[in-house]
């Protein structure tokens, strides 16, 4: 079996991106289960930034650490990674950096060079050499790469100017590090041709790259032992992103404009949206609008505007593009007005760490908007089901005229997978538009009551109709009548009725593993792979633990979560925020305490060893509270 | 050697590209970079007749490779000191993809 996780880091810029998308793509040709994300700084160009991956012939769900390879393109990465290898690995570094020296460094962090120093000082000082002697003691085994000289051999065998063969020191890392793991040279070439492949000027030298790089390790270290080739070999599969696939899902469910103000990790999925703005629709072409506002407060409101004028319509953004868009979706509330906000988190408060993973804007995602304004706030688990919930989204936002949140994370933002095209199967997809009046008379009530609470929607402009902030009567005629006031609240108190009634209790929550197990993770968002993971190795070493998952967050499954928790023993909480926001809205809701956690607050992703080593804390040695804290 | 190069020697350990004031370091490699003498990339340790030993004294911005980023001739020099690599400017790729954030 196959099973394994590799780091490759470098100066921000200087074609991480593209390295790891080589990888995964010459992964994928060799026949793997891949998923790899990337850890970028928030603002100094330059500064360390790395492609994390992991294969294996099973579903790769989680990243994991240690790794069983590590590439590191310059003297920072080196550092930074030097705790991340296992005892089994492969450290590739650059020969040349071995006196490099973190105080040297000026983009480190100052706490990292303190931490390298308590660690390296006793070997002399944390210097790249003594980084690579640590790895080494602890039975990995460093390769050192002349870069300098391999690149000069690469300029000598190409007539590719020197400027294009600089950029080819990420392909020769990790074309060195794959060839140690037993990828073949061909597929290292395929991942090489399907990422530059359009680019014949930029193909070229990678490709003498790899070879060199790859002859390199040859000479040196000893003919390669190849690996079995993945279970997926030969099949045509699919790559995407978290900010892809919910894009994907936006545009095939029917989306008709999408705004956006450019804010980390939310803007690929407005860009994917405008690189696929025209589609089919039964034959004939359509546009999707892309619009990039001038800030989140008009992003907001010109959704606000083109839904009421019958627009299927959404914006995408992150926290603090939320806060901005908190009145808008009160707004839209008491105009009902059907919007979708793909509200991606990262790590806060405020501006915080912009680029790194957080789960904290799930309370404030429930009660964004002020003045009773409840809304369907919907968190996806992972790329298949943010594809299905980017669909569901755009259906229950027109279909109960509400806003939606679609809560997701950086994480899932800047993860990408590998997907076959029945996983996200549409032959079954229904756009559903709800009650709409296409043809109002004179005598049009926007607001009309009725049992349910939802009013048949006409488009602005078929009729002369009043739409606004203010309480209205049916006809949207603004009133401060006691009755109708009274009127208007029950309606939309019989809307949410509605709602929480209308969506199915198996699509709000979702228990994952042995019902009848005495130990259950609570959690929601994208820790569910890292879990599900963890699962598995928690039955293999006898604990046996279930997992319910929250999907849909508001409504609340009140009922349905206190009849699954009744019967677990332990309750742990599993969360990437201080306020364990998902175990207070269990408790507000159901009045269910949970007495465990295991806390993510670094700003890394959750790993999935992190949760068989917290859980074990917790189960065997009744640890209550269980911070866990890996990731560079 | 077959690039167009040819015309420079290689390896001069003491008056390199990497202490030219023609030499434009690459901005994320810097072992390779730009000669606006020659018009052309190079690797930081060749050497040509029309190599200018870089002073900081010009009033103008300079380039901390080791910081990567622009400063003023005093707070070059005072870089300088601390053992940085400063340079008259450094080279970016016109289509290197900057992997930062929006905001
Ligand atoms: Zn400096």
């Amino acid at each position: 079996m196959t099973d394994v996780s590799l780091i490759i880091g470098g100066p921000q810029g200087g074609g991480i991106e593209s390295a790891g998308q080589v990888v995964i793509r010459a992964l994928v040709a060799k026949g793997f289960n891949v998923i790899g994300t990337r850890e970028y700084h928030s603002n100094i160009m330059g500064a360390h930034s790395y492609f994390h991956l992991r294969f294996t012939d099973k579903p790769a769900r989680a990243l994991r650490l240690p790794v069983e390879l590590v590439v590191a393109l310059d003297a920072e990465s080196a550092l930074t990674h030097v705790w991340d290898v296992s005892g089994k690995g492969f450290f590739v570094y650059d020969a040349d950096s071995k006196d490099q020296d973190a105080g040297r460094i000026a983009s480190m962090e100052l706490s990292l060079k303190k931490r390298l120093k308590e660690t390296l000082g006793p070997k002399g000082g944390a210097t790249v050499g003594n980084a690579v002697r640590l790895v080494e003691e602890r039975g990995a085994t460093p390769i050192g790469l002349p870069l300098k000289a391999l690149l000069k051999k690469v300029s000598d065998e190409t007539a590719s100017p020197l400027a294009a063969i600089a950029k080819t020191i990420n392909v020769m890392g990790l074309a060195a590090g794959l060839y140690l793991l037993g990828i073949e040279y061909n597929y290292i070439a395929k991942g090489i041709e399907l990422q530059f492949g359009g680019r014949p000027k930029v193909l070229k030298p990678n490709l003498v790259a790899a070879k060199v790089a790859v002859d390199y390790v040859e000479a040196n270290y000893g003919k390669q032992r190849a690996l079995p080739d993945g279970p997926h070999k030969g099949r045509r599969r699919m790559l995407a992103s978290g900010n892809d696939i919910v894009a994907m899902g936006k545009v095939v469910g029917g989306l008709t404009f999408q705004t956006f103000y450019p804010i980390t990790p939310s803007s690929d999925e407005a860009f994917y949206v405008e690189e696929n703005m025209y589609v089919d629709v039964n034959g004939s072409k359509a546009s999707i609008v892309v619009l990039q506002a001038e800030d989140e407060l008009a992003a907001v409101n010109m959704i606000l505007g083109a839904a009421a004028a019958g627009a299927r319509a959404s914006t995408s953004t992150s926290g603090p593009g939320f806060s901005l868009m908190n009145e808008a979706i009160s707004m839209a509330v008491m105009a009902e007005i059907p919007i979708v906000i793909s509200l991606w988190m990262r790590a806060g408060p405020s501006t915080g760490i912009a680029t790194r993973q957080g789960q904290q804007d799930l309370l404030h995602a429930i009660f964004a908007g002020h003045g009773d304004t409840p809304k369907i706030v919907v968190a996806s688990g992972d790329h298949r089901e943010a594809f299905y919930d980017a669909i569901k989204t755009l259906n229950w936002a027109e279909e109960f005229q509400t806003p939606v949140i679609h809560l997701l994370d950086k994480y899932l933002a800047a993860t990408i997978t590998v997907l076959d095209e029945w996983e996200l199967d549409v032959s079954k997809l229904e756009i559903k538009r709800g009650k709409r009046e296409e043809a109002p008379g004179n005598d049009y009530k926007r607001y009309e009551i009725t049992e349910d609470g939802i009013s048949p929607m006409a488009p602005l402009g078929k009729v002369p109709m009043l739409v606004s902030s203010l309480e209205h009567d049916e006809y949207g005629m603004v009133t401060e009548d006691p009755v109708d006031r009274e009127e208007m609240v029950m309606k939309r108190l019989r809307k949410w009725r509605t709602i929480a009634n209308s969506i199915p209790e198996e699509e709000k929550l979702v228990l994952h593993g042995d019902p009848d197990a005495r130990v259950t993770l609570i959690s929601f968002g994208s820790t569910k792979q890292a879990i599900l993971s963890a699962m598995e190795d928690l039955a293999a070493s006898g604990i046996d633990v279930n997992f319910l998952q929250f999907r849909i967050l508001s409504p609340f499954p009140a009922e349905t979560a206190s009849k699954i928790l009744e019967r677990s023993e332990k309750i742990i909480g599993v969360e990437a925020n201080f306020q364990d926001q998902l175990s207070f809205l269990l408790r507000a809701h159901t009045g269910i305490y949970v007495p465990y956690r295991v806390r993510k607050v670094n700003a890394r992703p959750l790993y999935d060893s992190e949760v068989v080593h917290a859980v074990e804390k917790i189960v065997k040695e009744g640890a209550r509270e269980v911070v866990v804290s890996s990731g560079a | 050697m077959t690039t167009a190069t040819s015309h420079l020697a290689r390896l001069s350990p003491r008056a390199s590209c990497a202490s030219c004031w023609n030499w434009l370091p690459h901005v994320h490699y810097p072992i390779v970079g730009y000669c606006t003498l020659w018009a052309e990339a190079t690797f930081d340790d060749y050497y040509c007749p029309g190599y200018v030993l870089l002073e900081i004294k010009t009033e103008r911005l300079y380039w901390c490779s080791t910081c990567r980023i622009k400063l003023t001739r005093e707070e070059a020099a005072l870089h300088w000191s601390h053992g940085h690599r400063i340079f008259r400017s450094a080279y970016v790729e016109p289509d290197v993809k900057e992997e930062i954030y929006e905001g």
